[in-house]
C-alpha cells in the first residue's frame, strides 16, 4: 500500500466522519427544535387556557350574596324580634361505613368503644342502638342535630366513619315554649300546626321568606305563662292546663300555652299525642266564669239597674230540674254578691228575667257560635244550643253550663267586656299601632264600666281574692265546672277556670287560666274549684308580666268602687 | 418632524394600524385579566361572608338555645330564687323617693325637702351644667336689665363711646353674672367683679 492509498483512505474516512457530525448535529437540531417546538405549544395552550379561565372567571360566581343568605325557610320572632324557629345549617352525625375503604373495619375503634365514647358526648345516647348501627356496616344518622362544641368532641375521636354533615335543619331556640302556637315543619318542609303551617307559603316563597315574621307573642311572657301554669298543674296534679293572655283593644295574644307541651325539636309519637291545643280547639263548660257575661247582657238591656237591689237565692225550680248553689248563700243577694260569692240561682233568675233571645243574641255577638277568631289552624267548633232556648237551658247557660267553647272564646269575650265593650277577633300578628281592625261594639261604655267595678270586687272580697296582686288592681271570675261523661255530669273530674283582666282601672290586658282535671292536694289546702287553683296561677302571674307589659304596680291607686261597697257588707269588714 | 405628524403618518399606514390594533387588544386583554380577577376576589369574599354568617347563625341559634327562658328559669329556681318585685318596691319619681327619706341619727332633724315646679333634668357633666345655666331664662332677663341701667348711666355722663363702653361692661357684667348663677352663695365675688368692671 502506497501513500498515496493511505492518504485516500484517510481522506474517505475523514468525510464519512464530517457528514456523520453533520448529519448527527442535524437530528439534534431537529429533535431540540421538536422539544422547544412543543414546550412553545403546551405554553401556548396554557396561556390560551389561563386567558379564557381569566376571562371566564368573572361569570362563575354563580348564586348572588343575596341569594346565598336567603334563608332555606323564613325566620319567625315573637314581637320584639327574639328568633322562635329559624332554619339554620346544622350539623348531624351521620355514619358512614365507607369512609376508611377498603373492606376492612368501618371504625377504627372497636364499635362498643365507639360507642361508650359517643355515649360521653351525648348522654342520652342509646348506646345498645348506636352499637348495633355500628355492627350492621350499614349507613345512618347517629343524630340529627349536634351542636358545633360537640361536633369538635367527635372529630377529636379520629374516626373517620362519623362525619359531621352539615344541614339545614328548622330549630326552635326556645324548645318546647309555644309549641302549640309556632307548630312544626314535617319531613317534606312543609308546616304543620301552627303558624308554621299558617305561614307556610310566607315562609317558603323566595321573595318573601328573607323578611322574618314577627308573631304578637312576647317571648318573655309567654315563658312566664307557661311556668306558672306548669307549677299550678304540677301542684294540683291536673291532666292539663292552658292559659292565655290577650290585648284587650288589639285582641293581639301576648302569649298562649296548652300544656304538656310537645318538642317541636324532635317530633315523636309521645309529642304526637301532645298535639291536641286546649287553649283554641278543645271546647269546654266553662261554668261560672260566664256570669259576669250574662250580668253585663243583663245590666245593657236594663234588666239590672239597681245594684242594691236583692235577688231570691233560693233553689230554682224548672220542670224537674233544681238549680241550687254550691252552697247555702242566704235568702237574698245583690248583684255584686252574687258575683262575689259566684251564685248559680241567682244568675239564673237574672238569665230569665233577660230572656233567652237577648242572652243568646249577646253569645251571637260574642262568637260564641262559631270557631274562634284566630289564625292558628286547630279552632274547635262549639257545642251550640241551637236557636230557640228554652227556659231551662237560657238558665243554664247564664252560669256556664248547657254550652261548651273554648277558653279562647272567653278571652275575647272578657276583653269585650272590659275594654268598653268592643268586641275584636283575638291575632297572632304583632299589629302596628294604629292599625287596629274595626272591631263590633257588643257592650254599651257604661256596662263595660260597671263590669270593671264588679269584677275588681270578685278578686277584692269575693272568691278570687286569691288572685290578688297589690298594686295591679286585678278583676276577675272564677268557674268551675264538671266534666261530662257518659250518663252526666262526672262529680270526680272538674274543669276549673279563672277569667281576669289587669289593671281594673284601665283594662290593658285579659287573663285566662284553666286547669283540666285538678286534684285536691296539699297545694291546693284539698280543694278543687277554681279560687284554689287556677285563681293563685294569675295571683303569680301579673306581677311576673305587668312591669314587662308596661303596668307599672301602684297600691295607691284603683278602680273606685266607692258606690257599691256600702251595698256589700263583706267589703266593710 | 413633529410628534402629531408622527402619530397621524402612523395612524394612515397599515402597519402603524396593525401595531396600535395590537396595543389597544393587548391592554383590553389585560384589563379584562384584572376585572375578572377583581370579580373573582369579590366572589371569594362573598363566600366567606355567606360562611361567616352561617357561622353566626349557628352560634346565636346555639346561644339562644342555651339561654332558653325554660333553661334560666330552672337556673333562677335551682341557684338564684330571684322573684318579681312586688308593687311597694317600684318608685313611681323622686317625691316617691324623697319620702322615703329618713334622719341621719338619733336626734338629728328630719331632712328639708324643697317641692319644685318641674323636676330638675339629669346632670350631663360640670361643662353642660354651666351651659344650661347660662340658657336658662332669668340669667337672660337679668343681664339684659343690667346691660341697660349700665347703657343709661354711661349716656348721663356724656362719653361718646358710650354704647361701646356700655357694652363692654355689659359683657363682664354677664361673665360675673354667670358665675353667680352658678353657685349659691358666691353673690360677693360676682359683686366684686361687677365692681372691677366698672
Amino acid at each position: 500500500m502506497n501513500a498515496l492509498t493511505l492518504s485516500r483512505a484517510v481522506g474517505s474516512g475523514r468525510v464519512q466522519l464530517i457528514s456523520l457530525r453533520q448529519s448527527c448535529v442535524t437530528t439534534a437540531r431537529t429533535r431540540l427544535l421538536w422539544v422547544v417546538g412543543g414546550f412553545a405549544f403546551l405554553a401556548l395552550v396554557a396561556a390560551v387556557r389561563l386567558m379564557f379561565i381569566g376571562m371566564e372567571s368573572g361569570r362563575t360566581s354563580g348564586t348572588s350574596l343575596a341569594e346565598a343568605l336567603l334563608p332555606a325557610r323564613g325566620e319567625i320572632t315573637d314581637r320584639n324580634g327574639v328568633p322562635l324557629a329559624r332554619a339554620f345549617p346544622a350539623y348531624a352525625l351521620w355514619f358512614n361505613p365507607h369512609a376508611l375503604g377498603g373492606d376492612g373495619a368501618p371504625l377504627v375503634g372497636s364499635p362498643k368503644e365507639v360507642a361508650a365514647a359517643l355515649k360521653e358526648i351525648f348522654p342520652d345516647l342509646d348506646e345498645e342502638k348506636v352499637r348495633q348501627l355500628f355492627a350492621s356496616g350499614k349507613p345512618g344518622y347517629i343524630r340529627r342535630r349536634v351542636l358545633p362544641e360537640e361536633a369538635n368532641r367527635v372529630h377529636d375521636l379520629g374516626e373517620i366513619g362519623l362525619e359531621t354533615p352539615r344541614e339545614i335543619d328548622r330549630h326552635y331556640p326556645q324548645g318546647t315554649m309555644a309549641a302549640h302556637v309556632l307548630g312544626y315543619v314535617g319531613a317534606d318542609g312543609n308546616g304543620r300546626l301552627g303558624m308554621e303551617q299558617v305561614l307556610n307559603e310566607h315562609l317558603s316563597n323566595p321573595a318573601t321568606r328573607g323578611q322574618p315574621v314577627a308573631l304578637s307573642i312576647d317571648m318573655r311572657v309567654q315563658g312566664a305563662l307557661e311556668d306558672e301554669l306548669e307549677r299550678g298543674m304540677k301542684l294540683t296534679a291536673a291532666q292539663g292546663a292552658a292559659g292565655i293572655v290577650l290585648d284587650v283593644d288589639t285582641g293581639e295574644v301576648l302569649a298562649l300555652a296548652s300544656l304538656p307541651e310537645f318538642n317541636p325539636n324532635k317530633i315523636d309519637a309521645a309529642g304526637e299525642r301532645l298535639m291536641f291545643n286546649r287553649m283554641t280547639n278543645q271546647v269546654y263548660e266553662l261554668g261560672s266564669t260566664f256570669k259576669p257575661l250574662t250580668i253585663a247582657a243583663a245590666i245593657d238591656a236594663g234588666v239590672v239597674r239597681d245594684f242594691a237591689a236583692r235577688w231570691n237565692a233560693q233553689p230554682v225550680k224548672v220542670g224537674r230540674f233544681t238549680i241550687n248553689d254550691s252552697h247555702p248563700l242566704g235568702s237574698s243577694l245583690n248583684i255584686p254578691q252574687m258575683l262575689m260569692h259566684s251564685s248559680n240561682t241567682v244568675t239564673a233568675r237574672v238569665a230569665d228575667e233577660l230572656g233567652p233571645e237577648r242572652l243568646r243574641q249577646v253569645m251571637v255577638d260574642l262568637g260564641m257560635n262559631r270557631r274562634p277568631e284566630i289564625e292558628l289552624p286547630a279552632r274547635g267548633y262549639p257545642i251550640w244550643p241551637g236557636d230557640n232556648w228554652p227556659r231551662l237551658q237560657n238558665m243554664t247557660v247564664g252560669f256556664g253550663h248547657g254550652m261548651a267553647v273554648t277558653p279562647l272564646h272567653l278571652a275575647s269575650a272578657y276583653a269585650a267586656m272590659v275594654n268598653g265593650g268592643v268586641w275584636h277577633p283575638a291575632t297572632m300578628h304583632r299589629v302596628e299601632p294604629g292599625t287596629v281592625p274595626e272591631g263590633r261594639r257588643v257592650f254599651k261604655e257604661s256596662t263595660s264600666s260597671r263590669m270593671r267595678q264588679l269584677l275588681r270586687m270578685i278578686t277584692k272580697y269575693g272568691t278570687g281574692r286569691s288572685a290578688e296582686a297589690p298594686g295591679f288592681r286585678v278583676g276577675g271570675k272564677t268557674g268551675s265546672a264538671e266534666k261530662p261523661g257518659a250518663g252526666g255530669y262526672r262529680r270526680t273530674a272538674i274543669v276549673s277556670t279563672f277569667a281576669a283582666a289587669f289593671p281594673m282601672d284601665r283594662p290593658r290586658y285579659v287573663i285566662v287560666t284553666m286547669l283540666d282535671e285538678p286534684k285536691g292536694t296539699v297545694a291546693s289546702s284539698f280543694q278543687r274549684t277554681a279560687a284554689w287553683n287556677a285563681a293563685p296561677i294569675v295571683g303569680r302571674l301579673v306581677p311576673r308580666i305587668g312591669p314587662m307589659l308596661g303596668v307599672q304596680p301602684d297600691e295607691t291607686r284603683d278602680i273606685d268602687l266607692s258606690d257599691l261597697v256600702p251595698i256589700v257588707p263583706e267589703a266593710q269588714r | 418632524m413633529t410628534m402629531p405628524r408622527r402619530l397621524s403618518a402612523l395612524l394612515t399606514q397599515p402597519a402603524g394600524q396593525t401595531i396600535i390594533l395590537i396595543v389597544a387588544g393587548a391592554l383590553f386583554l389585560a384589563l379584562t385579566l384584572r376585572v375578572n380577577a377583581v370579580r373573582s376576589e369579590v366572589h371569594h369574599l362573598e363566600r366567606q361572608i355567606v360562611a361567616v354568617e352561617h357561622q353566626r347563625l349557628l352560634l346565636e341559634t346555639e346561644f339562644e338555645t342555651r339561654a332558653s327562658q325554660r333553661q334560666l328559669s330552672t337556673w333562677n329556681e335551682v341557684e338564684f330564687g330571684f322573684q318579681a318585685p312586688k308593687g311597694d318596691q317600684f318608685v313611681e319619681g323622686e317625691r316617691q323617693l324623697a319620702s322615703y327619706g329618713v334622719p341621719a341619727g338619733h336626734g338629728a332633724p328630719r331632712q328639708i325637702r324643697l317641692a319644685g315646679g318641674t323636676p330638675a333634668p339629669a346632670s350631663q357633666g360640670a361643662l353642660a351644667d354651666l351651659a344650661r345655666v347660662l340658657d336658662s331664662e332669668p340669667v337672660e332677663r337679668g343681664r339684659l336689665e343690667f346691660g341697660r341701667a349700665l347703657a343709661v348711666l354711661s349716656a348721663d355722663e356724656g362719653h361718646a363711646d358710650s354704647e361701646r363702653i356700655a357694652a363692654a361692661r355689659f359683657d363682664t357684667a354677664r361673665l360675673a353674672e354667670r358665675l353667680t348663677a352658678g353657685t349659691r352663695g358666691s353673690t360677693a365675688i360676682g359683686t366684686r367683679l361687677v365692681r372691677s368692671g366698672e
